[in-house]
């Protein structure tokens, strides 16, 4: 039989492998969000110009159909 | 020998909620940040489909102001002592053409493609197209069924 020393002495290892354990599991899922929010922010940013040149062509267009709309009203009777 | 007992069990108790609390916290964390992607995704792709809607509305809208047109030019063409050209012709082409772009056969730049290789290739209007893979026969004979009414 252990004595009561050795039993604590064994508990403490096994705790200080728990907090390792712990820490590990903590580090490796904040560097897993820290990499999905750097893609994020690329995706954003790369998509945002994307988008931000779609809605001035968007509204270019929007101009440009207005005019043909207007030529082709002043055709009609 | 009840102490150390207790004290091992409150201790993977306790090991065993932090481990969780940490996963959960992770899987919320990259739910927010997926559904974001998606989002920013999905305007993106709705924009994108916006203006391809908006540049079909206007190469239809310039199909019909072209075909409002067609008559003053025709009547140009006709003044003009120096060109002659064969009006049945281009008509009759001009006819298919508009014909396959409303049904979506053929797009704007695809005619203007089959336009430019028309004069090129000496070919008629509806070769070129099968030719360059536009259409296929089906549609062909469709076009030439529609362009004899």
């Amino acid at each position: 039989m252990l004595n009561a020393s050795t039993i604590y002495l064994i508990m403490a290892m096994v705790a200080f492998i728990f907090v390792a354990i712990v820490v590990i599991h903590q580090h490796n899922c904040s560097e897993q969000i820290r990499r999905k929010k750097t893609e994020i922010d690329n995706l954003t940013r790369q998509l945002g110009s994307k988008t931000e040149i779609l809605e001035q062509e968007i509204s270019k267009l929007s101009i440009k159909i207005e005019e043909i709309d207007d030529k082709i009203n002043s055709f009609q009777p | 020998m009840t102490f150390p007992i207790i004290a091992t069990i409150l201790f993977f108790l306790i090991f065993f909620l932090i481990y969780r609390a940490i996963s959960r916290n992770k899987i919320d964390q990259l739910t927010s940040l997926s559904s974001q992607k998606r989002s920013i995704k999905e305007k993106y792709s709705s924009s994108l489909k916006r203006r391809n809607e908006l540049k079909n509305e206007l190469a239809g809208k310039k199909d019909s102001l072209d075909l409002l047109l067609q008559p003053q030019k025709q009547k140009e063409i006709n003044a003009s002592p120096i060109k002659k050209i064969d009006p049945n012709k281009n008509k009759n082409h001009e006819k298919i053409s508009r014909y396959l772009i409303q049904r979506g056969k053929i797009t704007m730049e695809q005619n203007l493609k089959v336009l430019k290789k028309m004069e090129t290739l000496q070919m008629d209007y509806l070769s070129v197209c099968m030719t360059l893979g536009f259409i296929d026969l089906d549609t062909t004979k469709q076009a030439i069924e529609m362009s004899s009414k």
